[in-house]
């Protein structure tokens, strides 16, 4: 067997966060980076050695201008990376990680536009996350105090990059000790701007007309202080409230607010949260200096009270978050007993299920037979 | 009786383009053919293997087995893969009861001009390890029908005569 090379995490929380910036940077220079476990799914070898980009993967185009500029990729053998948003989940490898952050109050908005919903920004913060089912706020904040437990995890921000590319690219390929070719290194900053990345997500759309997301918007440092709606402000100062340590942390301005709600930080008993046995920290390791308060999780009530069927076509989410969230509540409510707001949201599955997008079904399966194809190969050669 | 034509050659050859024609003439006059590109089986196959010579010989034995296993069902094959090693072309010329065997040969500098992914110059500076023809041996197969340098004006005319060797 060829010798294994050594890997990397690239970590960022799943609000635009700008490492889609490092991740073409990395492709740039021959590292090879992929997302999900499986090097190979998104990287077919080619009997040469050379890589191409396994065609169902193609929607990363849109994120990646180098994939629409090269069709074929010479990969350094003794490097690779992994992004991914994931929680730290038990089993999950003790790799180092490279963790991309932004200013979750420019952060959180912009996945706000992107997304698009028909519905405020408030509304649409007040969605639990489909998988951990924490409200959009707390689901940044205890991603982040989760991940934070790592030992082996060095923090780069968007405002850096955005700052000045070559420095923030330098200290990220120094962490994992990575010597770049000049030449190449000009490239990956010169390859990797954000108008490049509107400009081959504008040639991805051309061709594929049906996908109307639009990804690279402003892409700005600090667009929060330019936000005009009243409302909008009152939320992003409540981000503001709820992160205030992780914004000092990360060393973000912070101006002091106060907050007038009452609970508005809230530390849930997350335990409670089925997601939440997975990872690998326990609650108590992340919050041994936050006061402890339980049953705070009165918004899911609130929330399934208010969902309907009109409300799942308007919130924006794919239909397939839309069924990881359902189901995660129909297991919630199995397990505090709720056996009233349980029904009424296996009512609205079986109403979701006659309109799911069978598209994400295929890929689902598809990945699936790949990784059963896998075992068998492993089996027979062992 | 099924037979395998075997096409082999270094990178950039022009295996694939050349197998792609003489398979889709041959089709028409044998239906039950296959096509098997040495880039399609590793994207089948999708697993660990990397490109040392263990694990390219590996490779190669996978894909030898593959088409004897198929001509024995009565299944044509044009494979057009590197698999550049004797014991490889041992195996088939045993394993398959008609064999016909096409070497591509290109000269190193003509595969470097044509340079079809930067492989060749970055395996020369050092830079990519594990290339055949550089860094790593390889085999010709010593009963093959030798093509010599496969001009691009030549492949029309060479796969004409490839698909001629098969009786
Ligand atoms: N006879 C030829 N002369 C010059 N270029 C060629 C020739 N045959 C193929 N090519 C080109 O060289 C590249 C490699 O060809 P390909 O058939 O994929 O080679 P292989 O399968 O042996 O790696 C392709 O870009 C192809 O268009
Ligand atoms: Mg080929």
């Amino acid at each position: 067997m060829t010798k294994k090379p050594r890997k990397y995490l690239l970590i960022s929380p799943r609000e635009p966060s700008g490492a889609t910036w490092l991740i073409n940077c990395f492709l740039e220079l021959g590292i090879k980076t992929y997302r999900r476990q499986d090097p190979d799914w998104m990287w077919q070898k080619q009997e040469d050695g050379s890589c191409v980009l396994n065609p169902e993967e193609n929607i990363l185009r849109k994120w990646l201008p180098i994939l629409s500029a090269e069709k074929v990729f010479l990969f350094k053998d003794d490097i690779e990376v992994q992004w991914t948003h994931e929680w730290p989940v038990k089993g999950y490898s003790s790799l180092p990680v490279i963790y991309f952050i932004r200013d979750p109050r420019d952060s959180i908005y912009s996945r706000y536009k992107r997304e698009s919903p028909k519905i405020s920004f408030a509304d649409f913060l007040d969605i639990p996350d489909a998988a951990t089912l924490l409200h959009k706020i707390d689901n940044w904040v205890l991603f982040n105090l989760y991940w934070l437990q790592r030992k082996n995890l060095k923090v780069f921000r968007f405002e850096d990059y955005k700052n000045d590319a070559n420095n923030t690219l330098n200290s990220i390929l120094e962490y994992i000790k990575f010597v770049p070719d000049p030449d190449k290194f000009k490239k990956a900053i010169d390859g990797s701007t954000s108008d490049k990345a509107r400009e081959s997500e504008n040639e991805y759309r051309k061709i594929n007309n049906s996908d109307s997301q639009v990804i690279n918007r402003a892409g700005a440092v600090s667009e929060w202080k330019k936000i005009l709606d009243r409302e909008d402000k009152k939320v992003i100062d409540k981000i503001e409230i709820k992160s205030e340590k992780l914004l000092t942390y990360f060393g973000y301005e912070v101006r002091g607010l106060v907050s007038v709600e009452k609970d508005i930080v809230i530390y849930p008993n997350v335990s409670i949260l089925p997601f939440f046995s997975q990872i690998e920290f326990s609650p108590e390791d992340v919050f041994q200096n936050e006061n402890k308060r339980s049953s705070t999780l009165s918004y899911l009530s609130v929330f399934t009270k208010t969902i309907n069927k009109k409300w799942l076509n308007e919130c924006g989410m794919l239909p397939f978050e839309i069924d990881i969230l359902l189901n995660n509540l129909l297991v919630f409510f199995q397990l505090i007993q709720d056996k009233k707001k349980y029904d009424k949201i296996l009512l609205l599955k079986s109403k979701h299920n006659q309109t799911e997008d069978k598209n994400s079904i295929t890929l689902n399966l598809k990945r699936y037979v790949h990784s059963v194809v896998k075992k068998i190969i492993k089996k027979i050669n062992p | 009786m099924a037979f395998l034509l075997w096409i082999t050659g270094l990178a950039g050859s022009g295996k694939t383009t050349i197998a792609k024609k003489v398979y889709s003439k041959m089709k028409k006059k044998h239906p039950a053919s296959v096509f098997l590109d040495g880039d399609d089986f590793r994207s089948i196959m999708q697993d660990e293997l990397g490109f040392d010579l263990k694990d390219r010989k590996k490779n190669a034995w996978r894909i030898a087995r593959l088409c004897s296993f198929l001509t024995s069902q009565g299944v044509n094959v044009v494979c057009s893969t590197m698999s550049l090693y004797r014991e490889i072309h041992t195996y088939n010329r045993k394993h398959n009861k008609k064999y016909y065997e096409v070497f591509i040969d290109v000269d190193m500098q003509e595969l470097i001009k044509r340079n079809k992914k930067g492989l060749y110059s970055l395996a020369i500076k050092g830079e990519m390890k594990n290339v055949t023809g550089i860094d790593l041996p390889f085999d010709k197969p010593q009963g093959a029908v030798v093509f010599k340098n496969n001009n691009l004006k030549e492949v029309k005319l060479n796969a004409e005569k490839i698909y001629q060797l098969i009786k």
